[in-house]
């Protein structure tokens, strides 16, 4: 059985391992085992920075000057490599503990100057809480990972040029050393952007997300509180493209590329949301724009990169590689991890034997390069040299199968030329491979090999879990503050908003000229109707033989079954524009109950009800005075007549009517000023109740005025009978009333109210009626013209297509 | 003839003739007049509001009825006052309550009179013409009555079942109502149609009786005039 | 859940109101007529609130600065005086019952009036709109029920024979109105138990 030997410590394990049996790395591309060990291969692989952040965290927790680095819990979790610097940080800082409490002054002083948010995180006190947040900063941002994955595998993804837009971090809160370069600082934090679900607070706003900062977060609202590399951060985004070129590959990380490719491609889906993003984003963070907030936010993140670095020079200045303001295009290219950058020295300490074969040049390691200014363009000597090298990295370098790949630090740009692709690695890198050699080449699942691309994990195919674990997730959808409408509904609106701006537009009326032939027709029609209504109404011909109705009898016998002098309730439910029928048709009723001095009480649920009641009485009596007739001259209209008034609310107070009449109309229409109660006057003696009246005729206009009485007052009237004296156009729909016994009598329409007034022998209106059924019968010879016309238009419509 | 009532006469006349130029369509003269009686209406009915309703209802209770009286007043003053806040848009929210008061009594009061009033007694009615205990089938012509009052059950059933729009799903995906229920339908419709007709009558005969007198009220008022001249 | 105060108000007065009209105790009709009575009272500010707001309405477009209606200020004017008047007067007051009989009733009626020959109009052109079973079952139903209103047949009546065919004539919209009034009352009640059951809120708005 052949063995496979560890990438990280090179230690032989079995070829089915899938972990090394000495450090627990991973031993194969995790995509492999991908659906069922991502989660655990990312708690692996996110160790070391998890630990570099708790260990910062406790630092920060702990008083000045007691600096432990040492986390029992912590230390269980680490990897061998990392313990190894910790051990040696901790024999650095037992030699020199000034300078490490120097270091540690630093880092109190950050901490104090740093915004409450990094205070928040570096005061995390739950270990557990440390860990989820060290793998959150970890992670890559959603859809961050598609792309960091195609750029190291296909090196045709233009992420390097976005890559390029990684921020600068630099500032005050930011240690000397890591000032040295003044315009660029890494941004290796912004590779920390986890998977939404494990993102801090503040890596989700800068996804546009609503996330809620913390009780005590509080955002870094100012300038000044922020490492000036935020400030640099855009002037940096915008260079960058312009000077992608000059960048070696490996300059940036692959996954700060893949996270500005993300943020680059979310802006561009959501251009029009911009704004509303950020309108959140000052809300989150007030008086900054949405990239200062994503470089700002991960100021925290240098910290474990700064220690990294402090713990080899504990015992002199800053090393001048970084001291040193180092010019050139490609680092005014802004992107932090440009040449000499912390990642990029780990990878180059990896393949520190082949760059001594191969380098022409100063060693990388030696103390010159450390020391002397870069010059733009140029290598940057490596931060480690010599003895400086940490065991584990020694160790790697060392060892000939363990040598990293340097592909982690393979930035295609957009140009696809600038870039190294993977087929095209120098012979000596391609030698130096240690994945085809040690482990079976892992196949993503658009078939090409997911690696590592930066940390000092690089070059590991599938090792990073939240590489791996992010490729399920699909890109963050750009929520739009604006409806997106189709063409359709947008025609419905546009229709809508036109109908409501005209009905709130007054239209301009105009004498509109009569030159549509319909129109002219209708005109016409009007014409020749009030020509028939003049003519007719001025014949003097006697109407005899009118058809009278059953329930017109019916109606007749309950008037006449009222005793002379009994109460009556008139309910008088028309609107003025009815009146003038009414009127005709309750005529001969009104006469006949004041012949028989009933007394009557009026009432109305319309507002004009109650004085066209008295309109109507006053009317009845002029009209039968004009045509011969003459109301009981006896009837002393002041004292049979009450005047109810008007009752408020429809169908409601109908029922309230019912249930107690004389609360509901307490006050008469004549005397509600006075204060006289209207149930105290004479035509209501000895009615407390509305079963006391002996009939109760409701004279309605429409059949909704006709059912509100039938429904709400007729249950309750008991043997009281209900008439009603029905407009024409009601009738129809109140004849079912009638047949069901609700209602007792009923007089329907002008033609039954003159029949009626034949048979309670009041003199009729000839001139009205022989006007009104000239105008019926106009109408059915319209209808039948109508018919005719039509008949003919078919008939030559019918011949011209037969002929046609 | 006193100076106002030919006021009053003039008014109506000359309203009455704006609102007949519309024959000659729409126009300043019918909408000046179709202002004028919007705004005159809406006057009139605040004004009986004020005395038939919220003085006699309200005040005067208020004012000097017995202290259950008055208490029980408090309850529709307080809520007229949030309703009254209707009328701002930054308090309207306020008047939600007695909005919902004024909605729950008069539903309640829609479906009791709907069942008491309507439902149950037009269901009985339609029954009853089977009973020939009643008059209608004890009628001098008992065969003809039945015949009239199958008719109109069949009708009512069929108007009902017109307006019932329940569908089943078919098996090719279409919702299609039930052969039985079309052919009720179509029964319906013409029992509706024929309703229709009738109310279309009346209509007519109402507008028609209207149009009379205002022919009638044009003569009269001419001649008045020609005499007070 | 949308204004829960009001939903329960509705809901606790509405069955208050409902078990008034099932249950013959006369408690329960006291506190319906009670509740009933203050409904009332509402009605009526409820109408007033909607006369402001017509003026409002008119006011707003009188001011507008473009485009201001020129009938609103007419509209504004004739409701001031009514109500001023009105106030002065009281309904009681003869001269201001003459608002309904000399301005409210004639122009009604002239309105309707104009209806008369619209609906003649319209009876020369019924059957050129649609030519449905429905629209020629409507034209022979209102033709008849045209001449039967003339009364120009009333003679027929006294035919022996005819007159079983003139009654059933007259009485057959009875099915049809009998389906509709049940269907209104279905309606109706639907509706109601909508609101009293808290799915329909008309008054959360």
């Amino acid at each position: 059985m052949s063995e496979l030997r560890c990438p990280m410590c090179g230690n032989p394990n079995l070829e089915d391992a899938q972990l090394c049996r000495v450090c627990q790395a991973q031993l194969k591309p995790i995509l492999g085992a991908q659906g069922s060990d991502s989660n655990g291969g990312e708690s692996n692989e996110v160790d070391w920075l998890s630990g570099l952040r708790d260990g910062i965290e406790s630092q920060s927790e702990s008083p000045a000057g007691e600096g432990r680095w040492e986390n029992d819990a912590f230390e269980k979790e680490v990897p061998d490599w990392l313990a190894r610097i910790r051990q040696r940080a901790r024999m650095e800082e037992e030699a020199n503990p000034k300078d490490s409490f120097s270091t540690r002054d630093d880092l109190s002083l950050t901490g104090d100057e740093n915004p409450d948010w990094l205070k928040e995180i570096q005061s995390g006190s739950e270990s557990a809480r440390r860990e989820e947040r060290s793998d959150a900063w970890l992670d890559l941002p959603e859809g961050s990972t598609d792309e960091g994955s195609k750029t190291v595998a296909g090196g045709e993804d233009d992420s390097s040029l976005k890559a390029a837009e990684a921020p600068p971090a630099q500032g005050d809160d930011i240690p000397d050393w890591l000032n040295g370069g003044e315009e660029e600082q890494p941004s290796d934090e912004a590779a920390g952007l986890g998977e939404e679900a494990d993102l801090p607070f503040w890596l989700k706003a800068l996804e546009g997300e609503s996330a809620q900062a913390p009780p005590g977060w509080q955002p870094p609202g100012e300038q000044e509180e922020l490492p000036d590399w935020v400030h640099t951060a855009e002037a940096g985004d915008r260079e960058a493209e312009e000077t992608v070129t000059a960048r070696e590959e490996g300059e940036v990380p692959a996954w700060v590329g893949a996270f500005s490719v993300a943020e680059e491609e979310t802006r561009e889906e959501t251009a029009t949301d911009e704004e509303v993003e950020t309108a959140e984003m000052s809300a989150f963070l007030p008086g900054e724009t949405e990239r200062e907030e994503r470089i700002g936010a991960p100021a925290a993140f240098t910290i474990p990169i700064e220690e990294l670095a402090s713990e080899p020079e504990a015992d002199k200045a800053p090393p001048p590689f970084v001291e040193e303001p180092i010019e050139g295009e490609a680092f005014v290219s802004a992107s932090p991890f440009t040449e000499g950058s912390l990642f990029e020295w780990l990878d180059e300490l990896a393949s520190e034997p082949i760059l001594e074969k191969n380098t022409s040049g100063a060693a990388p390691f030696s103390s010159e390069a450390e020391q002397e200014p870069t010059p733009a363009g140029e290598k940057i000597g490596y931060p480690f040299s010599g003895d400086d090298l940490p065991d584990w990295l020694s160790d790697v370098a060392l060892a000939e199968t363990s040598e990293y790949p340097l592909r982690g630090h393979e930035q295609p740009s957009s140009t696809g030329e600038a870039e190294l692709q993977p087929s095209e690695l120098p012979g000596w890198l391609e030698a130096i491979r240690p994945l085809e050699a040690v482990a079976p080449e892992a196949e993503t699942e658009g078939g090409e090999e997911t690696v590592a691309s930066d940390g000092p994990l690089a070059g590991l195919p599938g090792i990073l879990a939240p590489l791996t674990q992010a490729v399920g997730y699909s890109k963050p959808p750009g929520y739009s503050a604006r409806l997106r409408l189709t063409e359709k509904q947008r025609a419905h609106a546009d229709l809508l908003e036109k109908m409501l701006a005209d009905e709130t537009q007054p239209r301009q009326a105009r004498l509109e000229l009569i030159k549509d032939p319909q129109r002219l027709l209708r005109l016409m029609v009007g014409v020749i109707l009030i020509a028939v209504l003049i003519f007719s109404a001025s014949l003097t011909v006697g109407t005899t033989g009118l058809y009278a109705p059953l329930e017109l009898f019916n109606f007749n016998n309950q008037i006449e079954a009222i005793p002379d002098g009994a109460p009556v309730l008139l309910a008088f439910e028309y609107q003025p524009g009815y009146s003038a029928e009414m009127q005709r048709i309750a005529t001969g009723m009104l006469n006949r109950l004041m012949a028989k001095n009933t007394r009557l009480t009026l009432v109305s649920t319309v507002p004009a009800g109650p004085i066209l009641a008295e309109q109507l009485i006053v009317e009845a009596a002029a009209r039968l005075a004009r045509e011969g007739g003459t109301v009981n001259p006896g009837y002393a209209a002041g004292e049979m007549i009450v005047n109810l008034g008007y009752l408020p609310g429809g169908i409601a107070s109908l029922q309230e009517f019912s249930l107690r009449p004389q609360q509901a109309s307490r006050y008469g229409l004549t005397s509600a000023l006075d204060g006289t109660q209207a149930w105290t006057h004479p035509a209501l003696a000895g009615v407390g109740d509305l079963r006391d009246f002996s009939a109760v005729v409701v004279v309605a206009d429409s059949l909704e005025s006709g059912r509100a009485w039938l429904e709400q007052v007729q249950p309750a009237l008991g043997e009281t009978p209900l008439l009603v004296v029905a407009s024409a156009q009601a009738a129809p729909l109140l004849v079912p009333y009638l047949a069901s016994g609700q209602v007792s009598g009923m007089i329907a329409g002008v033609t039954s109210g003159m029949v009626y007034q034949e048979i309670s022998q009041t003199p009729l209106e000839t001139g009205f009626l022989n006007a009104y059924r000239s105008g019926m019968l106009l109408a059915v010879l319209l209808i039948l013209v109508g018919i005719i016309i039509h008949s003919v238009s078919l008939l030559f419509a019918a011949r011209k297509s037969s002929s046609g | 003839m006193p100076a106002t009532d030919l006021f009053w006469t003039l008014a109506g006349f000359i309203l009455s003739l704006l609102i007949f130029s519309y024959l000659f369509g729409d126009n300043p003269l019918f909408r000046l007049a179709s202002y004028l009686f919007v705004g005159v209406t809406s006057g009139y009915v605040a004004v009986v509001i004020l005395y038939q309703v919220l003085l006699p209802r309200l005040v005067y209770p208020l004012l000097g009825g017995e202290f259950q009286e008055r208490s029980i007043t408090l309850v529709p003053l307080l809520l007229g006052a949030l309703l009254l806040t209707k009328i701002s848009r930054r308090f309207s929210s306020l008047g939600n309550v007695p909005m919902a008061y004024l909605v729950g009594v008069g539903a309640a009061v829609v479906i009791g009179g709907a069942v008491l009033g309507t439902i149950l007694p037009q269901v009985q009615a339609t029954l009853d013409v089977f009973d020939f205990q009643t008059g209608a089938a004890m009628a001098s012509k008992p065969v003809a009555q039945l015949i009239e009052g199958s008719i109109v059950v069949v009708g009512t059933v069929a108007t009902l079942v017109y307006f019932h729009f329940g569908a089943a799903l078919q098996p090719n995906r279409q919702t299609r109502r039930h052969r039985l229920v079309e052919w009720l339908a179509a029964i319906g419709q013409v029992f509706i149609a024929i309703t229709l007709g009738a109310l279309f009558t009346g209509v007519y005969a109402a507008a028609l009786t209207a149009l009379i007198d205002r022919l009638e009220y044009f003569a009269a008022t001419i001649r008045m005039l020609t005499t007070f001249f | 859940m949308r204004a829960p105060l009001a939903a329960a108000i509705a809901i606790a007065v509405g069955s208050i109101v409902l078990a008034g009209y099932f249950f013959p105790l006369q408690l329960l009709k006291d506190v319906q007529a009670l509740l009933i009575g203050w409904g009332v009272i509402l009605t009526g500010v409820a109408a007033l609130v909607g006369i402001f707001n017509l003026v409002g309405v008119h006011w707003r477009k009188m001011s507008a600065p473009t485009e201001s209606d020129v009938y609103s200020p007419l509209l504004i004017l004739a409701f001031l005086v009514t109500f001023v008047a009105g106030l002065i007067l009281t309904p009681a007051g003869a001269q201001f019952q003459k608002v309904v009989t000399f301005i409210q009733a004639p122009v009604e009626m002239s309105m309707l009036a104009l209806l008369a020959i619209s609906l003649a109009y319209a009876c020369l052109r019924l059957l050129q709109r649609r030519k449905t079973t429905l629209s020629l079952v409507f034209l022979i139903s209102a033709l008849v029920f045209l001449i039967i209103g003339s009364g120009y047949l009333s003679a027929l009546y006294q035919i022996a024979g005819l007159s079983d065919l003139y009654g059933l004539l007259t009485r057959l919209p009875l099915a049809g109105s009998r389906g509709i009034l049940i269907g209104i009352g279905l309606g109706s009640l639907t509706a109601g138990l909508r609101i009293l059951m808290g799915f329909d809120r008309p008054y959360s708005g």
